[in-house]
């Protein structure tokens, strides 16, 4: 359990940052989101509307990294059998390893109740399925496509990423291969032609699998913060950050690997024993390319190489939900809309209510709420940011100087990646607009 | 029959004009939508009782006035004025249905629209010259004040000018009408017994001159539009919708009613000229829209530019080039219409019509997107893009008039690609681009907005896609009026355009 | 049975339209508590129905004569348009080959906007482009045509810009739309020229016109040029193909069409117009001349490109460039062969790289690279595009290209060279871009880079097919060029230029030569790479010229306005007045405003009182 207390004992001057006041913010313990009830309101309510399909996207990123694993023709990926709806999480239920939420363990109530009637009627699956009634999947394949693209995220203290080229994990990749292939001629003989291209897409896999059981985590967190405000537990913005804080320490060790399921044999790709741990392997990276990185938006810049608007080095890159227009949601080209469509949902009925008396109320809610998300996600990158602190520097009450200056050191380090000019990333940055609360 | 669509309209104005205080301009508006849209309907009864193969005046009436002035009440329609009377009801409804639900001054206001309303259909189906002469001025003072009274910031400016401008063109009609009278030594202002044929060629050109500038102020032609801007962009929409969709058809309907059907002979020796001059409108409309910076204004004179096809056709007078010009009156009155209402939205929403500072309105969420797709598709009808009314009305008039003046048609065809390119300005800079996250929190355009663009937008479909409902009326009036000019050239043009 | 396809052919753009008009309810703001995906699989549904009835209506009229049909649309004062369709063989092979390709094109858009919620727009607009296209080939109907075109130009303009947030997008849309319409225009200023002199404007007629016109050189020549600007537009063929590369803003499945389909419906209309246009030899110079300079250099300026969309679209004008020299040099066999080989070939190559721009990001090929191992099913349908598209027996385009070589070797031995050149240049810019993409060392960019999922690899595979089988089934229809009229000195050329290109290139681009290659002279480099710098010499003439004018032209009519100086005065003056009163609301102005009014009217109906004096005292 770390403490953070409210006021550093030992006072440095004021920064002159041009975040200052965030920077304050986050020395006295606070989060880069100002600390009012509106946003707590907000911020609490989208983390129970993103944890909904978020228990559907860990349980079926799972699903496709272990039993769809190299299906050429994956039609029914998105078809998420019961075995998976009742596949345990292990941080809620009785017989959780740390009892996080204190539901079920289970697929969530809304989810399945969403998954059976959608917001059409009931019907076969199929048709939800294609009369586009569904949990948008695509977009957590997105950002497991984003983890997979963008390399040498906290290197070399992630080591999941260079692990995909050792000769040991090219070797376990093989056998599950081989295994997947050996009762279909052709893929077989693909798979002799070009051996790599099945091992590119294994990689995938393990990506998947990664990104599920990272996520596993997060939806637990998400609805025990939601039924303690609920209770009128949490005083104010930074208490909510601290839970996540905790919860990130409580279960950084978490193991991260992948197996795969082949007529019932388990092949263990990447084996629990390597030690692959949750904050190391998953979160950070996670962090730095979905809410930092990502990739440019179709809809708002333009891919031609000689304009140049594409960075020519992935960590400039710079699209993810904490740069993100949010204006342009429910366009065409602005990917962020799927996931903003299935938060749209699960929307508890206070934020519902708060949205009615703003802008268009219910008629530019997606917008609303996706300003509210990218509220929500400053946040939880400060959480990460203080729990990064605690892990690698003092405490927010060190006596010492030294150690406080070496801790604004860190939090400036930080908040300069939204105040680089280059690609004109400081306008892009909304956490200037954030700041304010009639940016909605 | 015919004068329902005239005195209903004005016996309403009437009655709504001393309505008690405590009904609400929300009620008003309701009784003069309701009103107009009865006549709206007449007057589509109307049309199943015209013979469309009849070359004369059908359904007419007669009632003695003042025989020794020879001014008597004596109106009827034909194929000329049949579709700008449907013109006429459609948009004055539209109008109506446009206008907003808090009007200050709601009785005036209404009352005024209904009262121009019955104007102009008297000055349509008079047949008269007197007659059409007094309707002609009956709507003068209401635009007048609904200009200067409901405007914009320079309206009372815009108004003054509006006001002298038709005021002087009203007295050279006057003027030239009675010239015609009692120099052709008629005793009757009546249409059908009014003759020039027996006038010396000279006074023929003089008073036709005058008949010219008459209604080209009205049109408006150049130099004759300097009115034109201020009074469109300073009146609120629905009196602009009138103005650009009505009220500029009078101008170009007196040309074809009392230009050529009067002075057929004289007629030929001006043709060339106003072939020129209406290339050169068409043009400089084009042209000098590019360039501004309001999209208003840019609608405004767009309208410019399409009038100068109008007078190509007239020019031109064969068959099928007249066919043109009344399919293109028709076309341009409810294209223009549904630009107004649509700019009208634009400001009410946005809170300004500069291109500079408009951006990214087809943004589904935040933005007007059902606007700005209706934007597209009226900019491109009157970019007179296929599919759409505004093509064909131009089409028609290219093909009527290209065999007689080659190169004036073809600048106009190179002014229809001018006028895409405003339009594709006006779009790219209002409908598309980004959304500025500080600005960009626009009232949303309610049901009630939208009704009447949808109607327009539908009428702008169904005749681009099915133009022989709307060409049939005229084509055999138009063909009879050039029956009655006999020249060599058009006897050419008929062979080939008869060409199987 | 047979004939009951053939007559209700027409349905098939009536199916794709429809399927576009389903897609609107899709469009944001109609539903919104459901995504818009069902948009797409309706539209893919409508287009196998048209793919279905056209290969059934093609197989029923092989071999059999062409029909006719025609409706009256519109008749008035002596103008008769009647819409004329052409079934023939050909007419329904192209309708085919585009409902083919767009249901490609479609499946593809389903894995390729997978993450897009623009669903409802693009489909719909796909749906009105396969309509416009398909109308297009059945039509035989000069007039028609030009409506069809001007159609698409729009829907260019819509589809172009369905990105509108993104400013280049914007840009490239509205550059489209512009440079398009100057064409269509010119076409429009053809299409009422020929009129009054063929007095029809079927195509048919025109054709038996053509045999036995006595027109005056100047007059006919003048409609020609005008008649081909239309073409040149949709060709993008200089000066007017800036667009194609601004186009390449666009979303790749509709690029797929584009460069395969799109571009050859101006081809097509030019081959239709192609007996008119023979009767003004000026004319058929004009149309060799362009397609010359376009050919050559679309096929240098490609070879400078760095990003994989403009490389291959200046290809597409290159080989467009191609069909107008067979056209001007009265080959239509070969030129409407080499339309259909370049689609097919064209339409594989933008979907092989599609996929990889999916997932890899980056568009510049000098930033990818070592793809090979790990995506051979794009890189293997990437070489049989290649194949397909340069003079490669047995593959499609050998065949068109030794048609049209074996065309020019005796009589235009310089338009000969220009072919070869072509092809050699091309052989080269394709095969460079294959070694940058495939080749070398795996980049940053590159370096993980899975094959891409089913909806985009499944399309890809059934094209690669195609273009595999295409000389197969050009044998069967007997449409490939007689071996025994063939000269074979023109074959070897043909091949050898290709394995020259192809090898040289690998050459360079694959051994360790540094990389990027720059010429030894920088500005020509440069001249290639910016396009001949069109677009800024394009800023500097026409867009200047006209926003020049028109800001002369607003300064005239302020003056104007000024020059009636005291006039605008009193007007200011009264205005002034009237502003108090009538902000202030009192009725007494209006009354007397009225009055002024009615004391006119009085005036005018009393005239005759004092009138007829007043008229003696003037005449």
């Amino acid at each position: 359990m770390v403490l953070i207390s409210e006021k550093p004992a030992t006072k440095l001057p004021p920064s002159t940052h041009e975040f200052a006041e965030v920077i304050h913010r986050l020395e006295a313990g606070g989060s880069m989101l100002p600390d009012t009830p509106e946003n707590l309101m907000q911020i609490i309510g989208i983390y129970k509307a993103y944890a909904v399909p978020m228990d559907f996207y860990w349980r079926d990123l799972l699903y496709i990294a272990e039993r769809v694993f190299l299906q050429p023709f994956s039609f029914f990926k998105y078809f998420l059998p019961q075995e998976y709806l009742d596949l345990r999480n292990h941080y809620a239920g009785d017989d959780a390893d740390i009892r996080i939420w204190r539901g079920p363990a289970t697929a969530h109530p809304e989810l399945l109740a969403f998954m059976e009637k959608g917001r059409t009627t009931k019907m076969p699956i199929l048709f939800h399925h294609l009369f586009h009634d569904r949990i948008n999947m695509e977009f957590a394949e997105a950002c497991m496509r984003a983890m997979l693209w963008h390399r040498q995220m906290y290197a070399p203290v992630n080591q999941f990423d260079a692990y995909l080229d050792s000769e040991e994990y090219k070797n376990n990749a093989h056998r599950a291969i081989a295994a997947y292939c050996k009762k279909n001629p052709i893929m077989l003989g693909l798979y002799k032609l070009f051996p790599d291209m099945f091992l590119e897409q294994c990689r995938m896999m393990s990506y998947y699998s990664n990104l599920g059981l990272f996520w596993e985590v997060m939806a637990p967190v998400f609805f025990e913060m939601s039924d303690i405000y609920n209770e009128g537990g949490f005083k104010g913005v930074p208490d909510a950050m601290n839970f996540i804080v905790n919860g990130i320490f409580a279960i950084a060790g978490r193991p991260i690997y992948h197996h795969v399921y082949i007529d019932g044999e388990c092949y263990e790709v990447i084996p629990k024993s390597k030690g692959f741990t949750w904050l190391y392997e998953a979160a950070l990276p996670y962090v730095e390319a979905v809410f930092y990185r990502t990739a440019p938006f179709r809809g708002t810049k333009s891919y031609n190489a000689q304009v140049g608007q594409v960075p020519n080095d992935q960590k400039d890159f710079h699209y993810g939900i904490l740069y993100a227009d949010v204006f342009p949601v429910g366009t065409a080209g602005i990917p962020p809309t799927l996931l903003m469509q299935d938060m749209l949902h699960f929307l508890p009925q206070y934020l519902k209510d708060y949205y009615q008396q703003y802008c268009r109320g219910e008629d530019d809610i997606l917008i609303q709420l996706g300003i509210t998300f990218q509220r929500s996600m400053y946040n939880v990158t400060s959480a990460v940011i203080q729990a990064l602190r605690t892990a690698l520097l003092y405490p927010l009450d060190d006596p010492n100087p030294r150690h406080l200056q070496a801790n604004r050191d860190f939090f400036e380090m930080q908040l300069n990646r939204f105040t680089r000019a280059d690609y004109n990333m400081r306008d892009a940055a909304r956490l200037r607009q954030i700041q304010r609360q009639d940016y909605r | 029959m015919l004068s329902v669509l005239i005195w209903s309209p004005i016996i309403a104005a009437g009655i709504i004009g001393i309505l008690p205080k405590y009904i609400s301009a929300r009620q008003i508006r309701l009784v003069s939508l309701v009103v107009s849209g009865l006549i709206l309907l007449w007057n589509l009864f109307l049309l199943t009782k015209f013979d469309i193969h009849l070359p004369g005046i059908q359904l007419e009436e007669y009632l003695p006035w003042n025989e020794t002035l020879g001014l008597n009440y004596q109106i009827g329609v034909d194929g000329l004025s049949i579709s700008m009377l449907v013109l006429n009801t459609l948009l004055t409804w539209i109008a109506i249905y446009s206008s907003n639900e808090e009007t200050r001054r709601p009785r005036l206001f209404y009352s005024l629209i209904l009262l121009i309303s019955g104007g102009v259909n008297g000055a349509f189906l008079a047949q008269n010259l007197l007659l059409f002469f007094l309707f002609y001025e009956l709507e003068l003072i209401p635009f007048y004040l609904l200009i200067s009274i409901w405007g914009g910031e320079k309206r009372a400016y815009a108004g003054i000018k509006f006001l002298i401008y038709t005021a002087i063109s009203g007295a050279l009609i006057l003027a030239t009408f009675l010239g015609i009278v009692w120099l052709s030594g008629s005793h009757s202002f009546a249409l059908s017994t009014v003759s020039t044929s027996n006038l010396t060629p000279t006074l023929q050109l003089i008073l036709l001159t005058g008949i010219i500038v008459a209604f080209g102020i009205k049109i408006p032609l150049i130099p004759f539009h300097t009115w034109l801007p201020d009074a469109y962009v300073e009146a609120s929409s629905p009196v602009a919708i009138l103005l650009g969709g009505v009220l500029a058809k009078l101008g170009t309907y007196g040309l074809l009613r009392f230009g050529i059907a009067l002075f057929p002979q004289a007629w030929e020796t001006f043709a060339p000229t106003l072939a020129i001059w209406g290339a050169i409108s068409a043009i400089y409309g084009a042209v000098v829209a590019i360039a501004q910076k309001d999209i208003k204004r840019m609608v405004a004179y767009s309208s410019i530019g399409h009038m100068g096809y109008i007078l190509l056709a007239v020019a031109a007078s064969t068959p099928l080039a007249l066919v043109g010009a009344v399919t293109q009156m028709f076309s341009h009155g409810v294209i223009l219409a549904i630009l107004f209402h649509l700019v009208g939205l634009v400001e009410l929403k946005v809170g300004t019509r500069e291109l500079a500072k408009l951006n990214g309105l087809m943004s589904p969420i935040r933005g007007l997107p059902l606007v700005s797709a209706l934007l597209v598709l009226s900019g491109m009808a009157s970019a007179g893009i296929p599919g759409l009314v505004g093509f064909i009305a131009e089409f028609i008039v290219f093909q009527g008039t290209f065999s007689v003046f080659p190169i004036p048609t073809l600048l106009c065809v190179a002014s229809s690609g001018l006028t895409a390119v405003y339009f594709v300005i006006l779009l790219n800079n209002t409908c598309f681009g980004k959304l500025d996250n500080n600005l960009a929190y626009y009232p949303q355009v309610v049901w009630a907005e939208k009704v009447p663009a949808l109607i327009l937008a539908l009428v702008i479909i169904f005749f681009g896609i099915q133009p022989t409902w709307l060409i049939r009326w005229t084509e055999t009036t138009t063909t009879a009026i050039v029956a009655a000019i006999p020249t060599p050239e058009k006897t050419v043009t008929s062979q080939i355009a008869l060409r199987p | 049975m047979a004939q009951f396809l053939i007559e209700t052919v027409w349905l098939v753009p009536c199916y794709a339209l429809l399927g576009g008009l389903l897609a609107i309810p899709w469009s944001p703001g109609i539903i919104r508590k459901t995504g818009p995906r069902p948009a797409g699989y309706l539209n893919i549904v409508m287009t196998f129905f048209a793919v279905v009835h056209s290969a059934l209506a093609f197989l029923a009229i092989l071999g059999q004569p062409a029909q006719a049909i025609s409706f009256l649309w519109l008749s008035t004062a002596g103008l008769e348009l009647t819409i004329n369709l052409e079934l023939s063989s050909i007419s329904i092979g192209a309708l085919l080959v585009i409902t083919g390709l767009n249901l490609l094109a479609q499946i593809f858009a389903v894995g390729y906007m997978e993450m897009d919620w623009g669903w409802g727009r693009f489909f719909s607009l796909l749906g009105l482009f396969e309509a416009g296209l398909c109308a297009l080939v059945l039509c035989d109907n000069l007039f028609f045509s030009y409506v069809i075109l001007e159609i698409l130009t729009l829907g260019t303009y819509l589809l172009v810009g369905l990105w509108f947030s993104q400013p280049l997008v914007v840009t490239g849309a509205r550059d489209a739309f512009l440079t398009k319409r100057v064409g269509d225009l010119f076409l429009l200023m053809g299409v009422l020229g020929i009129w009054t002199l063929a007095g029809t404007w079927n195509y048919q007629e025109l054709a038996a016109w053509s045999t036995t016109a006595q027109v005056d050189p100047t007059i006919i020549t003048l409609v020609g040029l005008a008649l081909i600007a239309g073409p040149m537009g949709k060709c993008a063929q200089f000066p007017l193909h800036l667009w194609l590369d601004e186009a390449m803003e666009g979303p790749i499945p509709s690029t797929i069409l584009r460069n395969s389909v799109v571009v050859a419906s101006g081809a097509w209309v030019l081959i239709k117009l192609q007996p008119v246009l023979s009767l003004s030899p000026t004319v058929s110079t004009a149309l060799v001349a362009i397609g010359a300079i376009t050919s050559v250099g679309g096929s240098l300026i490609a070879i400078a490109q760095i990003d994989i969309k403009r490389c291959l679209s200046y290809s597409v004008s290159a080989y467009m460039g191609l069909v107008f020299i067979a056209v001007g040099t009265q080959q239509y066999s070969a030129a409407l062969l080499l339309v259909l080989t370049h689609a097919l070939s064209a339409a594989l190559l933008v979907m092989s790289t599609g996929g990889i721009v999916w997932n890899s990001i980056t568009q510049n090929i000098t930033q990818l690279g070592g793809l090979w191992s790990r995506r051979p099913i794009s890189g293997i349908a990437y070489i049989v595009g290649v194949l397909g598209l340069i003079g490669f027996p047995p593959l499609g385009s050998f065949w068109a290209l030794l048609e049209l070589a074996n065309g020019l070797w005796s009589t235009q031995p310089v338009l000969l060279g220009v072919v070869i050149a072509v092809n050699t240049l091309t052989a080269f810019s394709l095969t460079r871009e294959f070694c940058l993409i495939f080749g070398g060392k795996a980049q940053q960019m590159s370096e993980r880079s899975p094959e891409v999922h089913w909806p985009m690899v499944l399309p890809m595979i059934i094209l690669l097919g195609f273009v595999l089988h295409l000389p197969l089934v050009l044998q069967s229809l007997s449409l490939l060029p007689d071996w025994a009229t063939l000269n074979k000195d023109v074959l070897l050329l043909l091949v050898w230029s290709s394995i020259f290109g192809c090898s040289i290139s690998g050459l360079i681009y694959l051994t360790n030569i540094p990389k990027p290659v720059r010429l030894p002279w920088k500005g020509l480099q440069d001249l290639l790479a910016y396009d001949f710098y069109t677009s800024q010499l394009y800023r500097m003439t026409i867009v200047l010229g006209v926003d020049q004018l028109s800001k002369l032209a607003d300064m005239l009519d302020h003056l104007v306005v000024d020059g009636i100086v005291n006039l605008v005065g009193l007007f200011s003056l009264l205005g002034g007045e009237g502003l108090k009163y009538s902000t202030s609301g009192q009725t007494q102005f209006y009354a007397f405003t009225i009055l002024i009014g009615v004391g006119v009217l009085g005036a005018c109906v009393t005239w005759p009182f004092w009138g007829v004096q007043f008229l003696d005292l003037v005449f």
